[in-house]
């Protein structure tokens, strides 16, 4: 104590640091000085006492600008995280002494700062490593000086925000927590009449909700009590606590809300419709979680009638939603760079799980609009049909709003159908007929936001216009859909465009062969909008022809829909440098038609071909000596191509032989299997698996260089991030295995030793687990005598991972593989039994009659083998309904 | 009684806004003295007397937060007051925008993108502070933002927030294929709402041109409760390079009509199109235009 009496500053020293501090925080003084001035102030802070000053100056500097005084503040918090608890006691308390004064400052600034800092104090030696801040605070609190009471209340929010358990924990030589000594005084300025003190009175209690200490349960009723009273407070940040305590206590403690439930909704219903749009906004939070916290429906139902209209009106846009300045913007204007998102191209997998979920459709924008909508979406979800009596005459009172001002209702009534689509279906459905012939004239509406949200809204019942297309009307009503949709592709403004196609691929994907009747018409309108697109919509163009051709298939492949959609495809292709990015919407739009024309793409496969394999020869070169590439490298042009020749491999099929065989594609193709980054080697493996289905013989010359680097995706160890790469390779080795048999038999052990950890592998992709039982079961049909052997090892991890693919061909050789090796070596299955007759179990039908007949010789010969009451024990560990599909083996 | 009040120039006509608190002590028709005023955020060197008129509608709530309120005129030389101590002035309206967010999320290379047309592959730690002056052209005029790019990383940090002092609008810039520097927002957040309160306030999310992002579109909702503005950007494709911008430009001005006129001369992006490859592709793309298709006219099938 003694020491820190007698700590003084010494005129030079504070003047420079005043001097260095105002430098740094003014404007003018370049980067450079910047960093200059930061050094001299570091070499300050060499001394001891460097902390000291800046309290002093913080605390005392009167003649110095608020500014500076503040700035020494904050850098006194910042060293304090580092150095406090290093620095000698007498300095230590010399600062805190300094701060409690600050509580009471004149300058708000000054208070605040103090108060930041105090918190700062408080993380790091907690309350009881300063008994006098709580009786400053306490004394501050009950002072009836406005400055002294705003400084005492900042700084104990603050304590509140950063570290609210230390105000909940038993401080030695105090009687009470401090939680306990507050509370009440907290309470108390809820009816303070200073606004910043109800602010932040308000929102310290908030903070406890989640840890509800024993203090703010037991005066629950007075915290209640006191929200009810600022529930109408004239401040709008008042108002925004209130409701978000209300939000925070339905989500956390809806128990306490109960008794009360009426009057919240009440309050709630009532707030959604405030002035001020942040406190709607959280408000408007309430509804979502209410039906989240999942109580009863039935304290909302009551409501519903109520809230519905609200929650349609406060969907209307807002005036200065971005939105509707970018509607405003015409087709016309270029898209520049900064308008266009990276997109990128998601290398092949071999499997049955998607690795990503799509993340382009992701709107981030949160307001009003949106929190209304997804609100209306939720209560859709818990009331289903119910709210239909509400909502529909409040549609159609909107929509038939009339005049030009009303168009923002007219939009909300039309997204409010769209929110409500999937919730309410069972309602709508006996009515969705009218109700689409309602929505489909407004897709020509004047306000181009109405047209793009008709787009969607129609879009969100696909489903139901497909399934009418069996009758008459129904395929009217599809028909005038599609149309109305191909229209509003060729929009001139280009949210409506996007929108439009949006509407289109999602309609597409319902559709399918449906579309085919009118393929012709559809074409041309994508392509006229494919030669006047700008840069952003042109990607979705794209989709949309991709998703077309997967939807159709072969029905594309006809001479008519050709002449339409290859030449303004193969001009832009040709057109397009091998090292423009643009190609890559192109590339795997190809990927799309050719898989779709089946053979019917020959007639384009050449040229296709060619440029792929330039496209990956050129880039190869680029990747270690772009100069004489003349090109940057760019690893996605490789794995685009690689994708590409596989769809051509799938289409084609034995037709891209001539095309193999005539290039170093091989040779290229074992340099992306070695290749350093995942995704080319991803898409390497996918190709080789598709070239070794349709043509293994040109693979022959370098099998074992591709089955050396194939086994070699498959160590364990580096699987976390290479998955999809050891997926698809481990699916290359099985395809290649049935095609060239015997020869692969120098790999079966190396492979074999590495798909067992992969079996037994816990929380490994489902996929990779497929491939590794498909590959292993095809290894040991070509080679038994080689895996047989072995079988105890993994027999019965592999039934296990058997019993969950779903039949199909890759399943027929799996168990001609488990056939083949019980052959050679009965007595390594018998103790996986169980796990065995699962696996056949779960066969719903065996196509191929030779495989089924040896399971059935399988199941026999293992019936006859086990005597004395072995075989019938296994039968009866076994579930009825496995036991019943059994007996199609009879046995 | 001080207080900070920020001034808007449309033209020569002279905006006020309201920006702190007030006391509580009037009612109807308030005249208010000034002791001291602040443009854009600095004190100024005088310390004029004026008064002004609320014009109606003042319902006594004086604590909220004025911002984009229109509440009268005030009759001033706007000129005796723009000389602002230490700082090299313009005469059109100018404002200090904070840049934080962690080390190595881009806030460098994103303000530099405007400057100096380099895309920095190569990482350089920010020491303390930059200030780049960043002028956009409006349909209201031109103005400036100092763009205060502050050091993420700690042991460079320097005043660290002292620098957010007088800010008047900032950017929060997270990395979306790093998960800490998303975690790390609310820290950020928390600091500058300290500072610097009740000022616009954008979240950027940086380098969605990397494929692999760990921080997914959906799994961003800090904004949501903080009612701040979110935008996905690259500052190496220059993607939304200008909307953080535009977004402030609106709040600060309080018109959502606010646009930018011209373009600023940005950075080309890191892979340059051909520029002969891209002529002949607006050439076939007029021409594919011009072509007689059947479906040129909306009402061809009705």
């Amino acid at each position: 104590m003694a020491a820190s009496a007698q700590w003084q500053p010494k005129e030079e020293g504070f003047n420079e640091i005043c001097g260095l501090l105002e430098q740094q925080i003014s404007h003018s003084s370049s980067s450079a000085d910047k960093s200059q001035i930061w050094q001299q102030l570091q070499h300050y802070s060499q001394f001891p006492d460097f902390n000291n000053y800046l309290a002093f100056i913080l605390a005392r500097a009167e003649n110095k600008s608020v500014e500076v005084r503040q700035a020494a503040g904050l850098l006194l918090k910042n060293n304090l995280r580092t150095a406090y608890k290093s620095m000698v006691p007498a300095y230590q308390q010399y600062i805190k002494s300094e701060l409690l004064p600050c509580l009471g400052a004149a300058d708000r600034h000054i208070r605040s700062t103090a108060g930041t800092i105090i918190s700062v104090v408080v993380q790091l030696g907690g309350i009881s490593g300063w008994p006098e801040l709580l009786q400053a605070l306490v004394s501050c609190l009950d002072s009836n000086d406005l400055n002294h009471m705003e400084g005492a209340m900042d700084a104990l929010s603050k304590i509140c925000e950063d570290v609210p358990q230390v105000l909940d924990s038993d401080v030695p030589g105090l009687a009470e927590r401090p939680i306990d000594v507050f509370l009440p005084r907290l309470f108390q300025f809820f009816q303070s009449p200073h606004s910043t003190l109800r602010k932040l009175s308000l929102g310290s209690v908030n903070q406890y909700i989640m840890l509800m200490p024993a203090a703010l349960y037991m005066s629950m009723d007075k915290y209640l009590q006191g929200l009810f009273i600022l529930a109408n407070d004239s401040s709008s940040e008042v108002r925004k606590l209130v409701c978000s305590a209300f939000v925070q206590l339905i989500e956390v403690r809806p128990s306490f809300l109960e008794p009360h439930l009426k009057n919240v909704i009440e309050y709630m219903l009532r707030v959604n419709k405030d002035a001020d749009d942040e406190v709607a906004l959280e408000a408007c939070e309430f509804w979502s979680a209410y039906c989240d916290a999942q109580l009863p429906p039935e304290n909302l139902r009551e409501f519903l009638p109520r809230l519905i209209p609200v929650l349609l009106s406060n969907m209307g846009y807002a005036d200065d939603d971005e939105s509707l300045i970018d509607a405003e913007e015409d087709e016309s204007v270029p898209d520049r760079d900064q308008d266009i998102k990276p997109r990128f191209h998601s290398s092949r997998l071999h499997g049955s799980d998607n690795v990503e979920d799509d993340d382009d459709d992701i709107v981030n924008v949160w307001n009003l609009r949106k929190c209304s909508a997804a609100a209306l979406d939720v209560i859709s979800n818990v009331f289903a049909d119910e709210i239909l009596p509400t909502l529909m005459p409040l549609f159609q009172t909107n929509l038939s709003a009339s005049g030009d001002e009303a168009w923002k209702e007219r939009e909300a009534a039309v997204l409010a159908l769209g929110a409500v689509a999937e919730g309410c279906i069972n309602g709508l459905y006996p009515h969705l007929s009218e109700i689409i012939s309602f929505l489909i004239p407004l897709l020509d509406d004047k306000f181009p936001l109405i047209r793009s949200i008709s787009c969607w809204t129609i879009s969100r019942f696909s489903k139901f216009i497909v399934q009418g297309v069996g009758h008459q009307q129904g395929y009217e009503q599809f028909d005038s859909v599609l149309m109305g949709l191909l229209r509003r592709i060729l929009d001139t403004n280009k949210r409506v465009q996007e929108a439009a196609c949006s509407a289109f691929a999602t309609l597409e994907e319902e559709a399918a062969e449906e579309l085919a009747p009118r393929l012709e018409i559809i074409l041309q309108h994508l392509m006229c909008a494919f030669g006047k697109y700008q840069r952003r919509n042109l990607r979705i163009v794209y989709d949309a022809i991709g998703t077309l051709a997967d939807a159709v298939g072969e029905e594309l492949n006809q001479p008519a829909y050709l002449d339409i959609l290859m030449p303004p495809l193969i001009a832009k292709w040709q057109q397009l440098s091998n090292a423009d990015k643009d190609l890559f919407p192109l590339l795997e739009c190809f990927t799309s038609i050719s898989q779709a024309l089946g053979t019917g793409f020959s007639s384009f496969a050449e040229p296709v071909f060619q440029r792929c394999i330039n496209i990956i020869q050129t880039q190869q070169l680029a990747k270690v000596d772009p100069v004489s590439a003349g090109a940057q490298y760019d690893k996605e042009f490789i794995v685009c191509s690689l994708d590409l020749l596989s769809g051509l491999a799938e289409g084609l099929g034995s037709g891209i032989e001539s095309l193999v065989s005539k290039s170093n594609l091989v040779d290229l193709l074992l340099q992306s299997c070695i290749d350093d980054a995942s995704d080319i080697r991803q898409s390497a493996f996918a190709l080789l698996g598709d070239l070794a289905r349709v043509c293994p013989v040109h693979l022959r010359p370098r099998l074992p260089e591709f089955l050396d680097v194939a086994a070699k995706q498959l160590n364990t160890l580096k699987l976390k991030e290479t998955v999809s790469v050891a997926n698809n390779a481990c699916w290359a080795i099985g395809e290649l295995a049935v095609k060239v048999r015997q020869e692969i038999s120098p790999v079966v052990m190396t492979v074999i030793s590495r798909l067992v950890p992969i079996l037994h592998a816990e929380g490994l992709n489902k996929s990779l687990i497929e491939n590794s039982a498909i590959t292993l079961g095809r290894l040991a049909w070509v080679c038994p005598e080689l895996v047989s052997p072995h079988m105890e090892h993994f027999m019965q991890a592999w039934c296990t991972a058997l019993s969950m693919i779903r039949d199909d061909i890759e399943k027929e050789d799996a168990f001609r593989g488990l056939c083949a090796m019980v052959r050679a070596n009965p007595s390594g299955a018998l103790s996986s039994m169980v796990s065995m007759c699962q696996a056949i179990a779960s066969w719903h039908e065996i196509r191929s009659e030779e495989l089924h007949n040896e399971v059935c010789q399988v199941l026999h010969g293992y019936k006859l083998m086990l005597v004395n009451g072995a075989w019938e024990q296994c039968m009866s560990a076994l579930d009825p309904p496995v036991k019943e599909r059994l007996s199609k083996y009879q046995v | 009684m001080k207080t900070r009040v920020l001034f808007g120039i449309d033209g020569f006509a002279l905006e006020f806004f309201w920006r702190t608190h007030w006391e509580e002590e009037s009612d109807g028709e308030a005249i208010v003295d000034f002791e001291t005023i602040e443009i854009w955020g600095q004190e100024m060197v005088r310390t004029p007397m004026c008064c002004l008129t609320f014009q109606g509608g003042v319902d006594g709530d004086f604590s909220r937060d004025w911002t984009n309120e229109w509440l009268g005129s005030v009759d001033l030389r706007l000129e005796s007051y723009l000389a602002l101590p230490n700082q090299q002035t313009v005469d059109y309206p100018s404002f200090k925008l904070v840049i934080v967010g962690d080390g190595g999320t881009g806030k460098t290379t994103f303000v530099k993108r405007h400057l100096t047309g380099e895309f920095e592959k190569k990482y350089e730690p920010t020491i303390g502070v930059e200030v780049h002056p960043l002028d956009f052209f409006t349909n209201c005029g031109k103005i400036r933002f100092y763009c205060w790019d502050t050091a993420g990383q700690e042991k460079f940090g320097g005043l660290r927030d002292g620098y957010y002092i007088h800010g008047q609008c900032a950017i929060i810039m997270f990395d979306v294929t790093a998960r800490l520097t998303y975690k790390n927002v609310p820290t950020w957040h928390r600091d500058l709402c300290r500072v610097c309160e009740n000022i616009p306030i954008v979240l950027c999310g940086n380098k969605v041109d990397v494929k692999n992002r760990q921080v997914k579109a959906k799994q961003v909702t800090f904004h949501r409760k903080k009612n701040l503005q979110y935008y996905e950007i690259s500052a190496k494709s220059n993607y939304n390079f200008e909307k953080p911008f535009l977004y402030l430009a609106r709040k600060l001005a309080g018109d959502p009509n606010l646009h930018f006129v011209e373009s600023p001369a940005l950075a080309p992006p890191e892979v340059h199109i051909d520029l002969a490859a891209q002529q002949l592709h607006e050439a076939e793309l007029a021409q594919a235009a011009a072509q007689p298709l059947p479906d040129d006219d909306d009402d061809t099938f009705e």
